[in-house]
């Protein structure tokens, strides 16, 4: 246990050596995982659980935090020595509950160039339990700390009031750590040009389009330079290989392979399993999966995150949201599963449900976006561009009618602002392959499944019936072609391979851009309902995709009226 | 002195400081040009507003350099001591510092 942001995260992976996605920000953990560590002999369970200043929590992460504690035999505090003062209020709220207590003074390697000096032995007097200087990054200290967990103990500590706590640690402070004067390093001055409203805006300004930049650039290099050319040169005849055993047609046929024409594969509109059920996850999604990840997670590492929350937090209040909010909206470009989970750094029940409710309506996926760059960036980037300013504008247009409907109240913007910090390459590479891991073997099954049922579908002519049932919506109100429906329908197994589905309709650009606008706004899609399951309830649930289903056939009116 | 006299003493002199010691001005966080430093003296507020404020760091007694603000009634970021927070600006009208 231990505050926000002082590397919980990095020690537990270093004990158990199970990987847990971590970063630069207060509140990257917002649940708990478990593993086992070697102790001698035996294996003991690690959790992991989210920061928190006191054992009084104010947001849902804490909460879990301090329940927690509960199940405990042994708490780890891990604390951070360039903040000693502050972390240890909470090293006494658990000093005073019964349980053993080892200490972990980890960001130690900071506490020198910092003028910051600790004096161990009279540290650990003063606290009476072990306290191990660690560099969790590195891993320098993590042994020392296994082999103290036999010495922990429980010191005779009586319930102390909050002014008491701080009389002590104050007493604690004075003998065990002076401060050196320093300078400024040019780190801190970044730092705090970024929370300035001029300079700040500017950076802001400059960091989101370099890193949209290299998101693209990334992207499509992977895309044009490897991809595309394996698929093309190595793939295809392989395919028309297959398909000539096949005998060209039949059933087997048009669910593996799809539709041939010319003798020539097309891996977009064909939609047989082994053609566009391995190019859409592969060749189109997975190189901006790469690329959007690693740019997201220097960004969290190095510890922009937060500096983008203080420079938007007006902005966001009139959303009834506060500046923090940003950040699972960040993780939504992702993937909306996170960025849901991560609501739960915000205080009240009415922020996560604005917040969780703008994500699924207004933010797309990294895969789905993908697809509208592959689709729909092949007619323009006006087209493009018109997409995501449509979603921007829903995002923001929605936000204030939730803010002035939604009853409640939504609590002042409170951070931390971490230091910025250059991470080590290794860290971010082992986060980036966690996350292109987890895309790999939890969407590409599902793709692979959703492109077998639409297959099914079309093959006993459910999609037809459908067709004909929506048509008066689907293409009297947006102006799509009635089969569109399918894609709907689709794309609440996987955005992506809806969006792939509008590809062989022949759609104008301004049709393409309604299919894409709606999609993302519609329905989420199975994970990301499950996950608004989980975490509003049934009622807010079903409240929030009422709204989306409503928003989605508005705003795809209007763009038809708009458009056409 | 008398334990209750001193009690009194002490909160008169909080609330009188002013008038007798106008040397020591006191403002609120927001009104604290950036740059500047002081000495926190008072939190304005119920129970939850002070002890999430302290666990983070602001408590009376306490140094902070006001680092920036946000236009627009946007947030103060403070530093205290080694770390930097973010406070929104309802929060940040009410801690009263007093400025060196």
């Amino acid at each position: 246990m231990g505050n926000p942001n002082v590397g919980k995260s990095v020690v537990f992976s270093r004990l158990t050596g199970v990987r847990v996605i971590t970063s630069n920000y207060p509140g990257t953990t917002v649940s708990y995982t478990r593993g086992f560590m070697k102790l001698g002999e035996e294996a003991a369970e690690v959790i992991d659980v989210p920061g928190t200043y006191t054992l009084e929590p104010t947001t849902e992460a804490e909460k879990i935090a301090s329940q927690m504690l509960d199940t405990g035999d042994l708490v780890i505090n891990v604390i951070d020595a360039t903040n000693l003062e502050r972390n240890l209020y909470l090293t006494l709220q658990l000093l005073e509950r019964n349980i053993p207590v080892v200490v972990a003074l980890n960001i130690w390697d900071d506490t020198e160039h910092r003028g910051i000096h600790i004096d161990l032995s009279r540290l650990q007097e003063l606290l009476g339990v072990p306290v191990i200087p660690t560099v969790a990054v590195t891993g320098q200290g993590i042994k020392e700390l296994v082999s103290s967990t036999s010495k922990a103990t429980s010191p005779d500590m009586s319930l102390r009031s909050r002014d008491e706590r701080w009389a002590a640690i104050g007493e604690i402070i004075d003998q065990a750590q002076y401060i050196t004067h320093r300078h400024h390093t040019w780190l801190e001055r970044v730092g705090d040009a970024s929370v300035k409203p001029l300079t700040g805006a500017i950076i802001a300004l400059i960091v989101l389009a370099v890193a949209f930049l290299v998101v693209r650039f990334i992207g499509e290099s992977l895309i044009g330079y490897v991809l595309d050319p394996i698929f093309n040169n190595l793939w295809a005849p392989v395919i028309l290989r297959l398909s000539d055993l096949l005998g060209g047609a039949g059933l087997l046929h048009g669910i593996l392979i799809g539709k041939i024409i010319g003798g020539e594969v097309n891996f977009v509109e064909s939609f047989g399993l082994v053609t566009t059920g391995l190019y859409v996850p592969f060749a189109m999604v997975l190189p901006y999966i790469i690329s959007f990840y690693l740019v997201l997670g220097l960004l969290e590492d190095v510890g922009y995150l937060p500096r983008l929350a203080v420079l938007m937090d007006t902005i966001m209040h009139r959303l009834g949201l506060h500046g923090y909010a940003i950040i699972p909206c960040m993780l939504g470009l992702g993937c909306n599963v996170p960025a849901i989970l991560a609501t739960r750094i915000l205080e009240s029940k009415r922020e996560r449900f604005i917040a969780a409710t703008l994500i699924s309506i207004a933010i797309p996926c990294a895969a789905l976006q993908a697809m509208i760059l592959g689709l729909v960036g092949h007619h323009g980037g006006q087209y493009v561009a018109m997409v995501y300013g449509t979603l921007i504008i829903v995002w923001v247009i929605l936000g204030f009618i939730l803010n002035r409907v939604v009853r409640g109240f939504s609590p002042e913007l409170l951070i931390e602002i971490p230091p910025y910090r250059l991470p080590p390459w290794r860290t971010v590479l082992q986060k980036l392959w966690m996350r292109v891991y987890g895309f790999l073997v939890e969407a590409i099954p599902i793709i692979l499944g959703a492109v077998l049922v639409i297959n099914i579908l079309y093959a006993l002519g459910i999609f037809h019936a459908m067709a004909n049932f929506t048509a008066p919506v689907v293409t009297g109100l947006l102006g799509l072609p009635k089969e569109a429906v399918t894609a709907l329908v689709i794309g609440f197994l996987r955005k992506d391979v809806a969006l792939g589905m509008l590809a062989p309709l022949a759609l104008t650009a301004e049709q393409l851009v309604i299919g894409s606008v709606v999609l993302a706004m519609f329905f989420p899609c199975i994970a990301t309902f499950v996950v608004l399951f989980r975490e509003l309830g049934v009622v807010n649930m079903l409240k929030s995709a009422g709204i989306m289903v409503i928003a989605a056939l508005l705003v795809g009116g209007a763009l038809n009226l708009i458009l056409q | 002195m008398h334990r209750f006299m001193r009690g009194f003493t002490h909160r008169f002199r909080r609330r009188f400081r002013h008038r007798f010691w106008p040397e020591g001005k006191q403002v609120t966080l927001t009104q604290m040009p950036t740059g500047q430093s002081g000495i926190v003296v008072e939190i304005l507020g119920g129970r939850m507003v002070t002890n999430r404020l302290s666990s983070l760091g602001i408590r009376p007694g306490l140094r902070v350099t006001k680092v920036s603000s946000m236009l627009m009634r946007g947030p103060v970021a403070v530093q205290v001591g080694s770390v930097q927070l973010a406070i929104g600006f309802g929060m940040a009208n009410r801690i009263i510092v007093e400025l060196d």
